[in-house]
């Protein structure tokens, strides 16, 4: 038996009487991808709250004479991780902001903390939706450090790297279109369907034994589905999410940082993932536990889905028209 | 969530063959033979062995081995070290496993216990179980290499136990039958470098791992650990890595990636995010840059995965693939 998939690279050969590697699978090589070359690792994070300049991730256009049908050498982002050597991992204390530049897609609606988005080796931080990442398109990251003083760090993105033009596909027709048919899938697919983290609207520092209420909204561009949550806190805290527009709650009390909370590596995974429709806003009211100052950090992580609606509510949300900021936006007329 | 055996729909329990013949398991050595004490070994360059260990399936059942843990005993007497004489004994302490059966090594050497085995909250699971019929044996070569102290190591694995009585459901046995057409072609495999690996002082070097003639590497993750006595530079991260296909020289990063992001220990590997296939006789390079800057690192890195023995000889020198195939397979 299997424990990993193993029967994706090898096929049972009845003529033979044996098992064939599944060779076209040999053209995508697990990759880790970092900062561009000429940028030093590890990078310098810089002192609260100083943002440190925008650093770029590129995917490089490799080909072999045009072989690659227009697909370049596309890159499959599967996981994050990160180290910081100066805080030490475990205590890294920064936000990071990460921002497709070619397609201005944004990956979240604000900064989010390092260690609920970043995982390790041996606990990577999983996409639950794998970012396509082409030639030549970059990625913007910018670190935020929190509070302290200036720390190092490296990220990685960890996927699989395709690469269509191999020579070794060259009299391998039907192995290549295998390659090609599965890159123009993921193609189509990632025009739809991103990889999404959500945070509140406001950074969220409360007062010896304070409450309050904040808020996360949806974008108004498509639905966000939520596969879980992670969070880091400096103290112990309590928390309770009410959808604003349905007047749902999502608990029937209170739920605390002991019980229900993971961080990127050891994620707390929703028994179903939770769909929120765009527009819609989260009510998030926080109770500090501690009688010192709480800085929380709260992330879902799931995906955004940019796919046509059906449902009458949801037509009126195809619109490009900018919404007013505190407007649901079934309240926006469809553009004529 | 409702247990496997609840397997209808209404929640109520249909006779499920599989589960009701089959029982979980434990395969451990005969008592006498654990712990694994070693005596230490009287140079660097020359380890203590000692005699082989045999687990056997017992004669009236079929094992299905999917997990391996094992857990060091004792600290041991020593010299004063720069490294903590422990774990100095337990980074070197290495086992090789045999299956008897089919004469396969499921290692190209000696690999550290502690890239191997697991812990008991988080054993080490092998990606393609090992399928042992009744009296069939695994054999464990173990070996101290550290001239600290004594080795003390317990282990056991995981198992599925098919009884005599499972094998009269239909269903049963065409698992069993499955398996072992699967135990013909693939078994676990782990692999490291050709020779020992040590980084100077804030050094570089490369590092190289030949796959086996006989078989397609199928490379799902890794494990590392290092010894230094350094005491400046990254002493928490050791060592950076760059990977280079073999064959094809293709590099897996854009950057060296530290330890502590490519790497993992046996309980938590570094799982790749895609298998990447290796084909046999072929080699494939690592680059390790030390960290440490006023010390050599001494690194242990291991590639686990699944090996698929192809139906070829291993004794042929030149492929006997026709010239299409050839190409395709990328020879040049």
């Amino acid at each position: 038996m299997s424990l990993r998939t193993v029967d994706k690279f090898v096929t049972w050969n009845s003529q033979k009487n044996c098992y064939d590697t599944v060779f076209w699978r040999r053209d995508i090589l697990p990759s880790s991808l970092t900062f561009v070359e000429g940028t030093t690792l590890p990078v310098t994070v810089s002192a609260a709250p100083a943002l440190t300049p925008p650093l770029t991730i590129k995917q490089p256009y490799a080909s072999l004479n045009g072989l690659d049908q227009g697909l370049g050498t596309p890159f499959e982002v599967r996981s994050l991780v990160f180290q910081d050597s100066t805080d030490r991992t475990q205590n890294a204390n920064f936000r990071v902001r990460l921002k497709e530049i070619g397609e201005v897609r944004e990956f979240m609606n604000r900064e989010v903390h390092v260690r609920t988005i970043f995982g390790t080796g041996q606990q990577p931080a999983l996409l639950r939706e794998p970012y396509m990442f082409l030639s030549q398109h970059n990625i913007n990251v910018q670190l935020i450090k929190i509070s302290g003083g200036v720390t190092t760090a490296r990220l990685f993105l960890w996927g699989a790297q395709y690469f269509p033009w191999s020579p070794s596909l060259l009299m391998a027709k039907r192995e290549k279109s295998d390659m090609t048919n599965l890159l123009r899938k993921w193609m189509n697919r990632r025009k739809y369907v991103t990889p999404f983290w959500l945070t509140t609207d406001e950074a969220v520092s409360l007062g010896a034994n304070a409450a309050a209420d904040f808020t996360a909204k949806i974008g108004d561009d498509g639905p966000f589905e939520a596969f879980g949550h992670c969070v880091v806190a400096t103290g112990a805290f309590s928390a309770e999410i009410t959808e604003t527009k349905t007047k749902q709650t999502l608990m029937n009390g209170v739920i605390t940082d002991i019980n229900g909370m993971g961080n990127s590596q050891f994620p707390t995974i929703y028994p179903t993932p939770y769909l929120i429709p765009a527009g819609y806003r989260l009510r998030m009211r926080f109770t500090n536990l501690t009688a010192a100052t709480n800085t929380i950090d709260w992330t879902f992580f799931g995906r955004k889905i940019y796919a046509p609606m059906t449902n009458v509510s949801e037509i009126l949300r195809e619109t490009a028209v900018p919404t007013p900021a505190d407007s649901p936006s079934v309240m926006v007329p469809r553009p004529l | 969530m409702l247990p496997a055996w609840v397997n209808r729909p209404d929640g109520s329990v249909f006779l499920n063959d599989l589960k009701r013949y089959v029982k979980g398991a434990y395969l451990s050595p005969a008592a006498a033979s654990i712990p694994v004490v070693i005596a230490a070994a009287p140079s660097a360059t020359v380890p203590t062995g000692a005699p082989p260990i045999i687990v056997e399936s017992p004669p009236d059942a079929i094992h299905e081995i999917f997990s391996m843990f094992g857990e060091h005993l004792t600290a041991p007497a020593a010299p004063a070290l720069p490294v903590p004489p422990l774990v100095d004994v337990q980074r070197r302490m290495t086992v090789q496993i045999f299956d008897l059966a089919w004469r396969r090594n499921l290692m190209n050497r000696d690999i550290p216990v502690d890239h191997v085995f697991g812990t008991n909250l988080s054993p080490f699971f092998l990606r393609e179980s090992i399928f042992l019929e009744g009296q069939q044996v695994l054999q464990f070569n173990f070996l101290n290499n550290s001239t600290a102290g004594g080795t003390a190591f317990k282990f056991q694995m995981e198992s599925r136990k098919f009884q005599a009585t499972s094998l009269t459901r239909k269903n049963v046995t065409e698992y069993i039958n499955d398996q072992r057409r699967r135990r013909l072609y693939l078994t676990p495999f782990w692999q490291t470098s050709n020779q020992a690996i040590s980084i100077p002082a804030g050094g570089v070097v490369d590092v190289f791992f030949t796959t086996d003639r006989s078989f397609d590497f199928i490379i799902l993750g890794n494990v590392s650990s290092f010894i230094s006595t350094g005491t400046a530079g990254d002493l928490e991260e050791g060592f950076a890595v760059e990977l280079f296909d073999a064959k094809t020289e293709r590099p897996l990063q854009n950057q060296a990636v530290v330890r502590s992001c490519c790497s993992g220990s046996a309980g938590f590997p570094f799982l790749y995010p895609t298998g990447w296939i290796q084909e046999p006789n072929t080699i494939l390079r690592v680059r390790f840059t030390n960290l440490i800057t006023n010390a050599a690192t001494e690194v242990f890195w291991t590639f686990f995965g699944v090996s698929n023995y192809t139906n070829t000889t291993p004794f042929q020198v030149t492929p006997t693939v026709a010239p299409a195939e050839a190409l395709f397979r990328g020879v040049p």
